[in-house]
């Protein structure tokens, strides 16, 4: 099954989607370094057409909580 | 009043091993997150309590009130959120929120600015406290002297990160027991790592009690970090002495030991911090790295990656992203920002301003660099041109290390000195 959000992860931080899953943070994949966050967060934004804040961008620590802040902000993701 | 006993990080390290050994048998006994827990904030006041009784007292008050703040940030800022038309609960929890930053900040910042001021309100006031508490508690107090609230920048650092967390949503309501652990968690008392409240939570399945392979690796992980601190660092220690006697030296020498000396530096921090992770296993806890081969690294911004990892990954959650490092405009600056504050965790010192600056410099040369490098199709992956990248970045943190230890004009002095101008 296709995972909007695992793709977009997958082709930012240049990482095989299928090793890619909500516990996948800056901890633990050394792609996701703060230049390629902040490629995440134009993509996300401009994916999903919506506007992220600072504090909605300092939750992001894991693509599960990107999952959910995204979610909250209404994207079915 | 005088106070006359040195502290000596080693011989607390060497009291924590014991106690760390002593308690592994009673985490049976102890299988409930309470019990757990007081057995872990006991034993954290004990061995803060072995540098100096006072110091227990303060990090005891200290922890109360980072506790307090905790909860009234969680409180307003969960209104705020179940709430989202009322306007006021929003600004409400916003105020609290800078409030708890601000008041979390108070002791550590008073202390780097006005050091002996703190350093006195501690050794006076938490004595005094003493006094009312225990008499003999506060004889032996009266034998100890302490320098710095040891441990406060790593203390302060925690907290912060647990309040902007709660304001986040990330972490809920802790009920004292649970803060106090964290604050008084031993292993990393001192010397940290920062660690962040998830490593130890209940919520990370913690059993209870160390398996087999935490045994084991935190053994083997404990004695590594003491044969590093204990052993390599006194092979290394000579070096030291090149930041006060490197005149009259000639240029070679003092490059020499000038790489020497940031081997020692690595493996003596390294080394607490590997005393501190196996420490922390042998009780089941798996603590994140702190340091990842930061001399290999083949940039400054690997070199970030693998250095004092829980700091800068500290900086990079909360002073980065806030400052708008994801934002394209206010990258550059927030890179500067946070390289600046990493310096000056350290310490407040025109020498500290220097090397953030130094750093930030590196950092943003090196992404003005890797955008060049990708432009124009330029790759680096041949053995060679890897080595070079290591040489380089080596060379350019290893300059940097004397602003660490030297005041300014100290530093410059030194620095005319390595490059040979007389």
């Amino acid at each position: 099954m296709s995972d909007a959000l695992l793709n977009l992860f997958a082709d930012v931080l240049e990482v095989d989607a299928s090793k890619l899953n909500d516990n996948t943070s800056p901890d633990n994949t050394s792609q996701w370094d703060s230049l390629a966050a902040m490629g995440l967060v134009v993509a996300i934004e401009e994916k999903f057409g919506i506007q992220l804040n600072t504090k909605e961008i300092m939750k992001m620590t894991s693509i599960g909580l990107a999952r959910e802040t995204l979610r909250a902000k209404g994207v079915a993701v | 009043m005088k106070f006359n006993l040195d502290y000596n990080s080693a011989s607390f390290f060497v009291d924590l091993l014991a106690l760390t050994l002593l308690i592994i048998p009673l985490l049976w006994v102890f299988r409930k997150p309470l019990a757990r827990h007081i057995l872990y904030i006991f034993s954290g006041i004990y061995l803060l309590s072995f540098i100096a009784p006072r110091l227990a007292v303060f990090y005891l008050f200290y922890w109360l009130i980072v506790s307090a703040l905790q909860r009234a940030v969680y409180i307003t800022e969960h209104k705020a959120v179940s709430q989202p038309d009322n306007l006021s609960a929003a600004v409400v929890s916003r105020l609290v929120f800078w409030c708890a930053i601000i008041l979390t900040l108070i002791p550590m910042l008073y202390w780097k600015i006005d050091e002996w001021s703190l350093v006195t309100f501690i050794n006076l006031h938490a004595n005094d406290t003493l006094a009312l508490l225990n008499k003999t508690i506060w004889e032996i107090d009266l034998t100890r002297n302490i320098y710095a609230p040891i441990g406060l920048s790593f203390a302060t650092f925690r907290a912060l990160d647990l309040i902007i967390k709660t304001y986040l949503g990330l972490i809920g309501k802790l009920s004292v027991d649970r803060l106090l652990f964290y604050g008084f968690f031993p292993p990393v008392l001192v010397v940290g790592p920062i660690i962040e409240y998830e490593e130890i939570s209940d919520k990370n399945d913690h059993p209870g009690v160390p398996a087999p392979d935490d045994l084991l690796n935190g053994g083997f992980r404990t004695a590594w970090g003491f044969f590093k601190v204990l052993f390599l660092t006194s092979l290394l220690q000579p070096s030291t002495m090149i930041l006060s006697h490197y005149q009259g030296q000639d240029v070679l020498t003092i490059w020499i030991y000038l790489f020497v000396y940031t081997w020692f530096f690595y493996i003596n921090f390294s080394g607490y911090s590997d005393i501190a992770i196996g420490l922390a296993r042998l009780h089941g806890y798996k603590l994140k790295e702190n340091f990842n081969n930061p001399f290999f690294a083949r940039n400054v911004v690997e070199f970030w990656s693998g250095w004092h990892i829980s700091l800068y990954r500290f900086a990079r959650r909360n002073i980065f992203v806030p400052l708008g490092g994801y934002r394209k405009e206010k990258h550059i600056f927030a890179i500067a920002c946070t390289m600046v504050a990493i310096a000056l965790w350290h310490s407040l010192s025109p020498s500290m301003v220097v090397y953030g600056f130094y750093h930030a410099a590196g950092v943003i040369a090196n992404r003005h660099f890797s955008e060049w490098r990708t432009k124009k199709g330029i790759k680096l992956d041949h053995p060679l041109a890897q080595a070079l990248c290591i040489f380089v970045t080596y060379l350019f943190v290893g300059f940097a290390f004397p602003l660490i230890t030297l005041p300014l004009g100290t530093a410059m002095s030194f620095y005319a000195a390595l490059l040979g101008i007389t």
